[in-house]
């Protein structure tokens, strides 16, 4: 039987924005209004069939945060430490994958043992999650070369809707030389790019 | 006018720090006896005239070793060429 206007009155939206939806044979029943930006998802598993959803992200790009350092940063130690570049994200889903691309600049190590080299790695939180480099040799005291540059492209999933912070570190291996990233103040980025599962 | 970085190689020659920017408040000293802020600010005077005296004694003992040799610089880099 089809729902008259008037048994339609009958069943009482409660606010703004909510839905009479038929719920069983010759039966309604009122869907209240979802939150914003949810959008309408057939669920049967719903009394109604029909359910508020965050709109899937399909692929597409949800958000995408960048950070920049221009801090020249120092290691005269074996131990990894901050380079001071670091971005901050809040996935919207937590099925979302995060792809983070990093160009660590004017990378260095100082003079005087061949052995002298630079290793660079990706961090979410305090978590390792990318080895970017070793041994990155750039020895620019007697060859005149004043840095080089790292990059990488690392695909996460931190299955999170939380800050999510993700940084590099760096250290030398040896430890009598440091290691120097962003010398004579040149500017590292990282770019954090949200993508719909 | 020297480098932080020149700076803290010639006070700490065998490492042991992190540095965040260049000031002494940004020192960390991890692995290595600390130094003053004075002597690190007097560093940045001292660092001319100790590279200088570090490249001639380098200087001089690449000149010792090709008189050893018997053989001259430029004969020395075709060896590695």
């Amino acid at each position: 039987m089809p729902i008259t206007k008037a048994t339609a009155s009958s069943i009482a939206p409660a606010a703004k924005g909510d839905l009479v939806v038929g719920s069983a044979t010759n039966d309604a029943s009122v869907l209240a209004v979802g939150s914003a930006n949810q959008v309408l998802t057939v669920d049967s598993s719903t009394a109604t069939g029909l359910k508020w959803a965050a709109p899937a992200g399909g692929g597409k790009v949800l958000q995408v945060v960048t950070a920049t350092t221009t801090t020249f940063t120092s290691n005269a130690t074996t131990t990894y430490s901050d380079t001071t570049l670091t971005a901050t994200i809040t996935p919207t889903l937590n099925t979302s994958t995060i792809l983070v691309l990093v160009n660590q600049n004017g990378i260095a190590t100082e003079d005087g043992n061949a052995s002298s080299g630079v290793g660079l790695k990706l961090l979410r939180g305090a978590t390792d999650i990318s080895l970017i480099a070793t041994r990155a040799t750039i020895n620019f005291t007697t060859t005149g070369q004043f840095g080089t540059t790292l990059s990488t492209a690392y695909k996460d999933s931190p299955a999170t809707t939380s800050a999510t912070t993700y940084k590099t570190q760096f250290k030398n291996n040896v430890a009598a030389n440091a290691a120097y990233v962003q010398i004579d103040d040149v500017m590292s980025t990282i770019t954090l790019l949200e993508i719909g599962a | 006018m020297a480098k932080c970085y020149q700076v803290l190689s010639m006070l700490i020659p065998n490492g042991g720090y992190v540095q965040v920017g260049e000031e002494y408040e940004g020192i960390q000293f991890l692995e290595c006896e600390p130094i003053s802020k004075a002597e690190y600010e007097a560093g940045f005077a001292q660092y001319d005239a100790w590279k200088a005296e570090k490249d001639a004694e380098k200087a001089a003992e690449k000149q010792a070793l090709l008189d050893r040799l018997g053989i001259t610089a430029e004969e020395a880099k075709l060896l590695f060429s």
